[in-house]
């Protein structure tokens, strides 16, 4: 920051005496009046609203125009400092802070809460009420809890603002726990992927309260906060997941759109869904998730890796795969076949439902038999995605078909001399995203690089690649641009 | 541009902006302001007014242009500054209200980089 200009001892008061000609309608009418103002000024990049409820300013009788001088700046300055001080917040952070709660980024999430909460949805669960305080401090220590790390490991959790009554199967401490980042950083490892650690609070304080093996569903109308990596937050707002990416320095809001990450790889197999038939449409449908599941796991495992998609058991790809070492002798089925018997035991609930419902069972017998056959076990499936993730820990890519059948792993991409593949990069962010060409070399390492060779030469296939930072990439042809595009952070839509 | 060489205006601007360290006498808009509170890395109107004056000083040229803007057209000209602030070229553009030539002000309407 420059050093201002002028000095503390230039201070001096003499002022010029009102009234003053008015710079707008030239009116010799310019008097000191005293109102309440607000203005916008910049906080650590965010516009904030600085109130100066007795403002004493220049201003003309005649046209109300503003004469801003040396005594008004003074006043408007007092304000910003009052309200930025870390005194007025009471936090540790003060003029670090990074999400204020006057933050255009906190409102957003506020407004849209506040939104779901009056919106009239039977089904869904209205979450704890959150002011823009809380969310700022709630954000605020989840971004420096992910810049800490334990034994080595880099904090990566879920944080959920919800009542203890709203949050089934949650485990709660005897005494709830102060949200700052060093709890946050230490209770980490204790929370299984699946889950999160339970939030909230009375006043502007919040308190973890306790932790659950699972997230609550979208059906509950509250905020939480996947911590990626460092510096990197995903946050979910009822059923918008996700509602807005914290990426280092950007704040990407990406509320709204419904993509994520089994629709997209639904489209770029592509796996249409059959319209006619239900079931078949419902097992195109899991095959996507089961993708993502798998892309996720591997994400999870922290190797890095690839999954090649083929479009067939066989084909011109295996040109490209030399050496492919782990071949299996016969594709593995396991996902595929867990994810048929499983639809196979939906069929044959939804028939069974159809007679209990039928019978003469006094109601509360059908009602349980109901709650029993609607919780989706889909156990054996994820067993089995999670065997199959491992082997993207041996070098070399993991190679499935459409269908899922596994054929392998270790296989390596072919380097062939030739002509340099067309790519272009998109971010897994709403809207038009401009259509850049780019060299091969500005895709990444090389397992990136492979990737796109590999969907250059066999335009019917799809890689997912993950580094070992953590981050998903999707590499497909696009016929549209006429290259390869690689979707990148595409971990923000799992 | 023509430069402001009119030794009568140049000595008016040199009056108001003698009193750069007195409040009243430059002025500003409050998008001017807040430009400055946002843009310029802590410096403030007084920081502004002096290095107005300082350019003055060391014989920097002041552009006067007819005004054409409704708003402001109660000026027949505005004076922009070409200056340095916090490693930034700033325009600065102003008016000089010189209805009473013995006690003359700026008032800066708009300012943003070059």
């Amino acid at each position: 920051m420059s050093e201002p200009l002028a000095s503390p001892e230039q201070a001096e008061t003499k002022t010029r005496p009102f009234p003053w000609s008015c710079p707008k309608c030239r009116r010799q009418e310019v008097q000191r009046v005293t109102i309440p103002y607000q203005c916008e000024r910049l906080f650590n990049g965010e516009p904030i609203t600085i109130s100066v409820p007795n403002f004493s300013v220049p201003r003309c009788g005649n046209c109300g125009e503003l004469v801003l001088d040396y005594d008004a700046e003074e006043q408007i300055n007092k304000a910003y400092e009052t309200q930025t001080s870390p005194e007025s917040n009471g936090e540790s952070w003060g003029r670090n802070r990074l999400f204020a709660p006057e933050s255009n980024l906190i409102g957003r999430i506020h407004d849209q809460l506040v939104h779901l909460a009056n919106m009239p949805i039977p089904a869904a669960i209205p979450a704890q009420p959150i002011s823009r305080k809380q969310l700022s401090n709630l954000i605020e220590t989840a971004f420096w809890a992910s810049l800490r790390s334990n034994e080595g490991r880099s904090t990566r959790v879920s944080l959920a603002v919800i009542a203890a009554d709203k949050y089934c199967n949650a485990l709660a401490f005897a005494a709830p726990i102060s949200l700052d980042e060093s709890h946050i950083a230490k209770l980490a490892p204790a929370v299984p992927p699946e889950g999160c650690l339970a939030v909230s609070g009375a006043g502007d304080a919040l308190t973890i309260w306790g932790f659950g093996r699972n997230r609550p569903g979208s059906f509950v109308n509250t905020t939480t906060i996947k911590i990626l990596a460092p510096g990197s937050l995903i946050i979910d707002v009822g059923p918008f997941q996700p509602f807005l990416v914290v990426n280092g320095k950007s704040n990407l809001v990406i509320e709204g759109t419904h993509i994520n990450l089994p629709s997209y790889l639904q489209r770029v197999l592509p796996k249409p869904l059959p319209t006619e038939d239900i079931r078949a449409t419902q097992a195109v449908w899991h095959e996507c998730l089961a993708f993502a599941d798998l892309a996720r796991m591997v994400l999870d495992d922290g190797h890095g890796g690839m999954v090649l998609i083929v479009p067939t058991v066989t084909g011109p790809w295996e040109e490209s795969l030399k050496p492919f070492d782990y071949r299996f002798s016969a594709p593995d089925r396991t996902i595929g076949d867990a994810i048929s018997s499983r639809l196979d035991e939906q069929d044959a609930d939804g028939k069974m439902l159809h007679h209990v419902w039928a019978s003469q069972l006094p109601d509360e017998a059908k009602n349980h038999v109901m709650r029993l056959c609607s919780k989706q076990q889909w156990a054996a499936w994820k067993g089995a995605a999670g065997a199959i993730a491992s082997l993207a820990a041996v070098d070399g890519a993991i190679v499935v078909t459409r269908e899922l059948l596994i054929l392998g792993f270790g296989a390596k991409i072919a380097q062939r001399n030739g002509t340099v593949p067309p790519v272009c990069f998109f971010e897994a962010v709403p809207g038009k995203q401009n259509v850049v060409p780019s060299s091969l070399e500005q895709s990444g390492g090389t397992r990136h690089q492979s990737a796109v060779r590999f969907a250059a030469a066999h335009k019917d296939t799809v890689a997912l690649v993950i580094s070992q930072d953590r981050h998903l990439s999707i590499v497909h042809w696009k016929e549209a641009i006429h290259s390869v595009a690689v979707l990148r952070h595409a971990e923000w839509w799992l | 541009m023509p430069p402001l060489t009119d030794p009568v205006m140049l000595a008016q601007f040199r009056a108001v902006l003698a009193n750069w360290n007195y409040t009243g006498y430059v002025t500003a808009k409050d998008v001017a302001l807040h430009w400055i509170a946002n843009n310029l890395g802590g410096l403030s109107l007084k920081d502004v007014a002096k290095e107005m004056h300082d350019f003055l000083q060391r014989s920097g040229v002041i552009d006067q242009v007819p005004e054409t803007r409704r708003e402001w057209s109660v000026w027949p000209f505005h004076y922009d500054f070409r200056v340095q602030l916090a490693g930034r070229d700033v325009y600065i553009e102003t008016i000089l209200q010189d209805d009473d030539p013995n006690d003359p002000t700026i008032h800066i309407v708009s300012i943003h980089d070059v």
